[in-house]
């Protein structure tokens, strides 16, 4: 028994290991991650893309989101991954490192029952990707699916700062 | 009857055609349990009947399908807590 005990924990060591040689920091979302994000943002905008590695559009898009991270490093942007369990970590992983997006805010789906942690998301949601979702400095939520109008983002984000440009 | 309530993520329909009869399964989550309807038509879909519950569970599942041997139309389900389940269903109008 402490042998398979011993086996689970050198596993679980190793699998840490491995997520921590990677580039990315990958948090896992669950079905309180949206309510505790949420709380969390008061008074920041943040942005909040859904996307996928079975959604093209999603794979198309990600090299601007890289860009726009580029043009907005102090804007908190955050990627969630929404491929269902269990992931193939390695290629999320790749995929955000070639679009420049490593070093965002990342999380990957930490829960297997899907429909819970979507409907705690967001519950007009039926699952389609990519999905963005815009937090407001005063709280005020917008969402849009598919893909992203990069120019609107950036008017949206100079709103947020009091209509001054986006400060790079 | 909540078939586009925006906020009890309809989705996955499915639909068996058998002659006259119109079979329709969809998913319906409601933020605990996810519930497949079904709803029958008799006369190639000008009329239907309500929809009924054929099928429930409470963890993560697979999309419903109906399938039909010639005599019997079945839900075909696969569900985490349940399992496999091939549920015959009885037209109801």
């Amino acid at each position: 028994m402490s042998c398979y005990r011993r086996a689970a924990l050198i596993a679980i060591a190793l699998a840490c290991a491995t997520l921590a040689a990677q580039g990315a920091e990958l948090r896992p979302f669950g079905r309180d991650s949206w309510k505790d994000m949420l709380a969390a943002a008061k008074g920041e905008p943040v942005i909040v893309h859904f996307w996928g590695l079975s959604c093209s559009i999603c794979l198309a898009e990600l090299p601007e989101w890289g860009a726009f991270a580029a043009r907005h490093p102090r804007t908190r942007l955050v990627l969630i991954n929404w491929d269902r369990q269990p992931q193939d970590l390695k290629r999320i992983d790749a995929t955000l490192e070639k679009s420049d997006l490593a070093g965002a805010e990342n999380w990957v789906l930490g829960d297997e029952f899907e429909e819970k942690v979507r409907f705690n998301t967001d519950r007009a949601w039926i699952g389609e990707l990519p999905r963005t979702r815009l937090i407001a400095a005063d709280g005020t939520l917008t969402v849009f699916s598919g893909s992203a109008d990069f120019a609107q983002l950036d008017d949206w984000l100079r709103q947020q700062h009091g209509g001054a440009p986006a400060r790079p | 009857m909540p078939l586009g309530d925006g906020e009890r993520q309809i989705s996955r329909p499915f639909v068996l055609a058998d002659g006259d009869a119109v079979y329709l399964a969809y998913k319906t989550f409601d933020g605990e349990r996810t519930t497949i309807d079904v709803m029958v038509s008799h006369d190639a879909g000008k009329s239907w009947s309500r929809p009924w519950t054929a099928a429930v569970t409470a963890a993560d599942s697979d999309h419903p399908q109906l399938v039909s041997d010639g005599r019997a139309v079945y839900l075909s389900w696969l569900s985490r807590k349940e399992g496999y389940r091939l549920i015959p269903l009885e037209a109801k109008s």
